[in-house]
């Protein structure tokens, strides 16, 4: 291009015009790649499986007819699947109370600590989180092994009997609700603690002379500056829940007795073991509609009722 | 989750393409040029190095066959790699070839994914246990990696408690009667796995009690039969009633640690845990058949069938056959068998002066051969692996205590009927 650029250097005014087009074309060239990988990638599957859950599909994914809503109508007439919405639902409240606030205790006493101190406790406290959820999964479940796990070990010494943890579809799911908070809940107490970091020294010490206690500057002051990051940090954290399918996938198979099939794992499992493309399809836009809802409203209210530090 | 493998089998395939467009370069010789590249999915579905044992098998089948080169692609589980060749298919690619469940034919006939191998099959000569029954009077399947349930026990255990090493428990009573007997000895009785696809467990115990879990159609199940019933209760009884079994479910790959470390005297196993099992334990392992119901000895049968797919260019198909007929003839049957613990799939395999070295060192192997007169088919049905959440999920329930036994497999066997009910029409 620049041996093309230099030849021509004798006429210039039709080389200014071909410079603007050459930009002109670069901008958009620059810009295809990524808008292709968004239509490509992202857009086009979405309009497929939108389509898709309104059709016939046979056992290869093809659409043969129109089905009007009875993948929907399928989707909700399996028993299996209720069952899957419940546990979807005790395991997402579950995870999520338990996370947001062992979170947040996180992030108070982290706040309190000397800076140093807490660096390294903070360096342990990240390091479930950098790891992958499949990495994380597998070492629970070699913690969890009947018997012979660190687990059982732990409780035998503290002179408690043994429990097969897996085993049940109560104690596999408080597994699953575990292993979530073990991995999230340090990293979601990195956000409550920047959100904490950045209240104004000047703030703190005013609380300090006026509430010596800090029950009612906690209450009135801390959580509602804190607000807006609390938010974000459920949102997450429902996001995360609801989405949940590694550890499913590596410890349990959605076992004991459907006790861990999560609404993730059944989508797979309708899709990729049942053949049932249609209900997936469903499944599908019914996930997508639900969750960008929830995020859509949360980022709103989260604007709204936000702090601003003026 | 399902991307990462994916996109590393396309890498591979493609990587294969680009091979074989380089041989197709004119420097390269003419052998070469006419090399058919064959792509072949395999699952593990034990534990163990069998990926590398596999590697081996398909390398000397590579050096052995100049004008063909098979691509082995290592796929997961077997239920991995059905949804992979289904994925493959679908994408208009299918693999040449795959080892995939047997029972998985109605699925993959359904899908119209495979073609039928009734020469190969009779040419074959295998035990007919492995092959029967016919479906839409087709062999589709080439027996490969194929097993059976069978009993361990502990033979020095059994010593100690005063019974007769030289055999397990004949009858559901003796077994019964020596689990209560080795339980003095501060270990269970007897273990059975009951987790995940615990149908295969149970369904010989069914079988004896009178009634196969599935039909031969692949569209009726007989999950709540008094067969069924018989079996299920007689599991509970195990644990709650003779206390022989510890109680709740218990994980397929816990159960042969147990043995080995001597917390069980018994177990029901794959036959195909025996290479492992044989080489972790400390003492005397026995292998027997499953213990007769009140005479009846019955088995099941598990494991995988090399299958051939549709849609292929003629060059491959004919590669594949190729291929398909090498890899279950009777040396290769014999030395796989060997080095796996799968049944040897022919009289001819166990005839082969290295499979009858081997059962004269370890003695044990001949006991899953020997069961093959006493097999039953798989359960199999279309919709398999929901057929198979149903059954697993009713008997766990049960085990768990949060059901009955009749309610369970009553509401299983209505649930599966309305899986089955839009195939049976057809």
């Amino acid at each position: 291009m620049s041996t093309t650029a230099t030849t021509l250097t004798a006429a210039a005014a039709p080389l200014r015009a071909r410079r603007s087009l050459l930009a002109w074309c670069l901008r958009y060239a620059l810009v295809l790649p990524p808008a292709a990988v968004v239509v490509i990638f992202v857009a086009w599957p979405l309009w497929v499986t939108l389509y898709h859950s309104f059709f016939q599909l046979d056992a290869r994914g093809h659409a043969v007819a129109f089905a009007g809503s009875k993948n929907y109508q399928a989707l909700f007439a399996s028993p299996l699947f209720h069952q899957v919405l419940w546990n979807t639902a005790v395991y997402s409240v579950l995870a999520v109370v338990l996370c947001v606030s062992i979170a947040f205790g996180l992030s108070l006493l982290l706040y309190g600590r000397v800076a140093a101190s807490s660096r390294a406790l903070l360096v342990a406290l990240f390091s479930p989180t950098v790891m992958p959820m499949i990495a994380a999964a597998n070492i629970w479940l070699y913690f969890l092994i009947p018997q012979f796990g660190m687990v059982d070990q732990l409780l035998r010494w503290a002179g408690l009997g043994h429990e097969n943890w897996l085993g049940h579809p109560g104690t596999a799911l408080l597994v699953m609700v575990m292993l979530f908070v073990w991995k999230y809940a340090p990293y979601f107490a990195l956000f409550l603690l920047a959100g904490l970091q950045a209240i104004p020294p000047d703030v703190w010490e005013a609380l300090r002379t006026e509430d010596p206690y800090g029950w009612a500057s906690f209450r009135r002051v801390i959580l509602p500056i804190l607000r807006p990051m609390l938010a974000f940090v459920t949102t997450m954290a429902v996001l995360y829940a609801v989405e949940t399918v590694d550890p499913v996938f590596a410890m349990t198979q959605g076992g004991p007795n459907n006790g861990t099939n999560l609404v993730m794992f059944y989508l797979y499992n309708l899709g990729f073991n049942y053949y049932s493309w249609g209900p997936a399809a469903a499944l599908s836009v019914l996930l997508m509609i639900g969750l960008s809802t929830l995020s859509g409203l949360s980022l709103i209210v989260l604007e709204r009722r936000a702090f601003h530090w003026q | 989750m399902m991307k990462a493998p994916y996109k590393a089998v396309a890498a591979l395939v493609s990587a294969s393409g680009l091979a074989a467009v380089m041989a197709m370069a004119p420097a390269a010789s003419a052998a070469k040029r006419n090399t058919v590249e064959l792509t072949f999915y395999y699952p593990v579905g034990v534990v163990g190095p069998l990926s590398q044992t596999m590697t081996t098998l398909v390398n000397r089948f590579n050096q052995t066959h100049p004008g063909i080169h098979v691509n082995a692609v290592f796929s997961g589980n077997y239920q991995q790699t059905l949804a992979k060749v289904e994925t493959a298919i679908q994408g208009g690619n299918p693999p040449d070839v795959a080892v995939l469940n047997h029972t998985a034919q109605f699925d993959l006939i359904h899908l119209q994914a495979i073609e039928p191998l009734d020469d190969v099959v009779k040419a074959g000569g295998f035990y007919p246990a492995l092959t029967q029954p016919k479906v839409q009077g087709h062999f589709w399947g080439v027996p490969f990696q194929r097993s059976t349930v069978v009993l361990y026990y502990n033979k020095d255990a059994f010593k100690k408690a005063g019974l007769d090493p030289s055999h397990g428990p004949n009858t559901w009573s003796e077994l019964v009667a020596d689990g209560q007997k080795l339980q003095k000895l501060g270990m269970s009785g007897i273990e059975i796995p009951s987790d995940g696809t615990v149908y295969w467990e149970f369904e010989p115990f069914a079988t004896e009690a009178g009634h196969n879990l599935g039909g031969n159609d692949g569209v009726h199940v007989y999950f709540n039969s008094a067969a069924a019933k018989t079996a299920l209760q007689f599991w509970m009884d195990l644990s709650h009633k003779y206390h022989v079994m510890p109680a709740g479910i218990l994980p397929w790959n816990n159960v042969p640690t147990d043995f080995e470390n001597q917390k069980t005297a018994m177990i029901v196993h794959s036959s195909g845990s025996m290479a492992s099992i044989l080489q972790n334990a400390k003492f005397q392992v026995g292998v027997s058949f499953m213990p007769a119901y009140k005479s009846k000895y019955r088995t099941g049968v598990g494991g995988g069938d090399l299958y051939l797919f549709k849609g292929i260019p003629a060059d491959h198909r004919a590669a594949a056959l190729t291929f398909i007929k090498w890899m279950s003839a009777p040396a290769q049957a014999a030395w796989w068998s060997i080095r796996t613990g799968y049944v040897p799939t022919s009289p001819q395999a166990m005839q082969q002066p290295e499979m009858q070295a081997h059962i004269k060192q370890v003695p044990q192997a001949k006991v899953p051969v020997d069961q093959l007169a006493y097999a039953q088919p798989e359960l199999s049905t279309y919709q398999l692996n929901q057929v198979y959440d149903v059954i697993d999920s009713a008997i766990q329930s049960v085990i768990d205590g949060q059901s009955t036994i009749a309610a369970a497999l009553d509401k299983a066997q209505q649930q599966a009927d309305a899986i089955l009910a839009p195939y049976r029409m057809q």
